[in-house]
């Protein structure tokens, strides 16, 4: 949609503009819950003013953590998916279709299985064997999908989807034939839920997923080359096989991060590249910021739902980035559908 | 002469299927060269091996005296541009969002184009007849209009030598025309030197100062277009009956095909 080019000045108003919509969400997220906290309560809070313990543990103790889980699994999954989208070049890809986030999960599962699992342990071993999970799923489809030298994007997906649902499939057999008390329900891992996490456990979370967002974000410019064509993106100047795979390795290194705290949750990755595109353009160095900022967002205001809709049941987050952003998209594509193309 | 491309020796293809065989070749520096032959002759391959697309099993690619291995693809790609048969852009980016993408191997580390890429893309627009379609998406053109913002992206990493995949395949004969106006142009104002497969013989024949007649990964004749293209050679290469006749303005050879006789024909 846009005709000039990305200006500093550009970025930066948007970056900031989306920014600003995020904190306001989260201001949000922390006022609306289970019990009632009137704003000027929360503000003083905020502020630093004692308003009260039982305010303060609210806030800081359950709602803030479960924001931030929320903000970082958002920014994660969609950086995932712009990535993946561009460098196999197929509008259809993303973490959770490629079985990367089911490989992730696979492995966070095995390691509470066999009992890795464990307090003073969970900060490391847990996102590690979601890690690995994760890389051994991309090497066996790269491996898979490498026909005669050159890596189709076709295959990949298919491979991926092949993988996807057998892991799926595994993790319910390993719900009916193991007592899955020891690890946590089904439900939580297959859609995928948001729990406080621990401050050192986020900050834990938020290294990897900053540093690999930023490191997709230095590789935007050979996205877009990438997307020209792969022979187009090597005549000017690009080393695409060096940009695919560091891209793919970080950004199964942010699904895996992700998806050992809070399982799978789909269609984030998928679609939030989408939207963001229909706003802001298909520019990466946009469009990952960007998509970083409105998975976040749009994560956030999901869990939100999740806690307040049917309080005090709370829905699983998946089912509701699902429910939500399934009609959200669909009303954004056909906004924009008379000029914009998804491919 | 200063070779501005050139291969040296070079073995090519399949095991089953050997394709080039101790293939050299020489591009001087501001020719407008064309390469010729029927489907299968190794046109692409050749071209694909110039670019550095695919690499030789054996002997040297030479960029203005270089190896090629031994240049960075964002070295070769200020030197040396590469406009494709067709592509399919993904994702709806804009016309100048596009031609910007030319500006890449000229860019910092940081990877934002200044005022300055933004003005020489808008140049190569002009210089292609598009400057209006800047804010268009580029899938909203046509394929005459499409092939020449690839021109204008390929202009505007400003190389030196200018490769060309049959860029008018799918076009009609005024943007045809039209594209071999521009690189005629170009070659002669900018002494861009051009290497282009061409599938009309005869548009060939009347830009290019020089054409290369591939067979099964050989050359079968080199030189100035009225040497090359004679009745027997074309018969020979192509497999077609053929008159050349001469284009009664500019004087360069002009091909009449007819389907080859039953019995023997023309070889």
């Amino acid at each position: 949609m846009t005709s000039h080019r990305l200006t500093p000045r550009r970025l930066a108003g948007t970056l900031l503009l989306l920014s600003g919509g995020l904190a306001a969400c989260s201001l949000l997220a922390l006022a609306v819950g289970s019990s009632r906290i009137a704003i000027p309560d929360m503000l003083r809070a905020l502020s630093g003013h004692t308003s009260g313990a039982d305010i303060s543990t609210i806030l800081f103790q359950v709602r803030l953590p479960r924001i931030l889980l929320a903000a970082l699994t958002g920014a994660a999954l969609s950086c995932a998916g712009c990535t993946f989208q561009a460098v196999l070049r197929n509008p259809l890809a993303d973490p959770y279709i490629l079985g990367i986030s089911g490989g992730a999960a696979l492995g966070a599962i095995l390691s509470s299985m066999v009992g890795l699992d464990r307090p003073g342990w969970v900060s490391l071993a847990r996102p590690a064997c979601a890690f690995a999970g994760a890389g051994l799923t991309v090497l066996l489809i790269l491996a898979l999908a490498r026909t005669r030298g050159a890596t189709a994007s076709t295959p990949m997906l298919l491979i991926g989807w092949v993988f996807n649902s057998f892991f799926l499939a595994l993790i319910l057999f390993l719900e009916t034939a193991v007592d899955f008390s020891k690890v946590r329900g089904a439900i939580f891992w297959l859609v995928g839920t948001l729990s406080p996490e621990s401050y050192p456990v986020l900050a834990g979370l938020a290294v990897p997923v900053c540093i690999g967002g930023l490191t997709l974000w230095l590789l935007a410019r050979d996205f877009d080359l990438i997307c020209a064509g792969e022979d187009t993106a090597r005549q000017m100047g690009c080393n695409v096989e060096r940009t695919r795979l560091i891209g793919i390795l970080i950004a199964a290194l942010m699904t895996a991060a992700v998806v050992s705290f809070s399982g799978l949750i789909g269609f984030v990755g998928l679609i939030v590249p989408h939207a963001t595109r229909l706003l802001f353009g298909p520019g990466h160095r946009l469009l990952v910021p960007a998509s970083a900022l409105l998975g976040a967002t749009g994560l956030v205001l999901a869990d939100v739902l999740s806690r307040t809709l049917l309080a005090p049941t709370e829905i699983p987050v998946g089912v509701l980035t699902v429910l939500a952003g399934g009609p959200g998209f669909v009303l954004l594509y056909r906004r924009y559908r008379a000029e914009v193309t998804l491919d | 002469m200063t070779e501005a491309l050139g291969a040296r020796g070079i073995h090519f293809g399949f095991p089953s299927r050997p394709l080039f065989r101790d293939f050299s070749f020489e591009l001087a520096q501001g020719d407008f060269a064309g390469i010729i032959g029927p489907n299968g002759a190794g046109k692409t391959s050749l071209l694909n091996l110039l670019s550095g697309s695919t690499k030789p099993q054996r002997g040297r690619v030479l960029l203005f005296g270089e190896d090629m291995k031994r240049l960075a693809a964002r070295q070769r790609a200020k030197l040396m541009a590469v406009v494709p048969q067709e592509s399919h852009v993904l994702f709806p980016f804009s016309v100048l969002e596009v031609v910007l993408m030319g500006r890449f191997p000229h860019l910092g580390i940081l990877g934002m184009e200044s005022a300055g890429d933004e003005r020489q893309a808008l140049r190569c627009l002009e210089e292609v007849g598009l400057e209006e379609a800047a804010g268009r998406l580029l899938h909203t053109l046509s394929s005459g209009e499409r092939q020449r913002v690839f021109l204008a992206r390929a202009l505007a990493q400003e190389p030196r030598i200018l490769l060309l995949d049959e860029p008018t395949t799918f076009l009609d004969l005024k943007h045809r025309l039209r594209i071999y106006e521009i690189l005629s142009r170009l070659n002669r104002s900018q002494k861009l030197t051009i290497l282009t497969i061409s599938h009309d013989l005869n548009l060939a024949a009347r830009y290019c100062h020089r054409l290369w007649l591939l067979q099964d990964g050989e050359v079968l004749a080199c030189g100035p277009p009225a040497e090359v293209l004679t009745r027997e050679r074309i018969g020979q290469a192509y497999g077609a009956d053929v008159e050349v006749a001469k284009d009664p303005r500019s004087g360069a050879p002009f091909i009449i095909p007819y389907p080859m006789q039953e019995a023997g024909g023309a070889s």
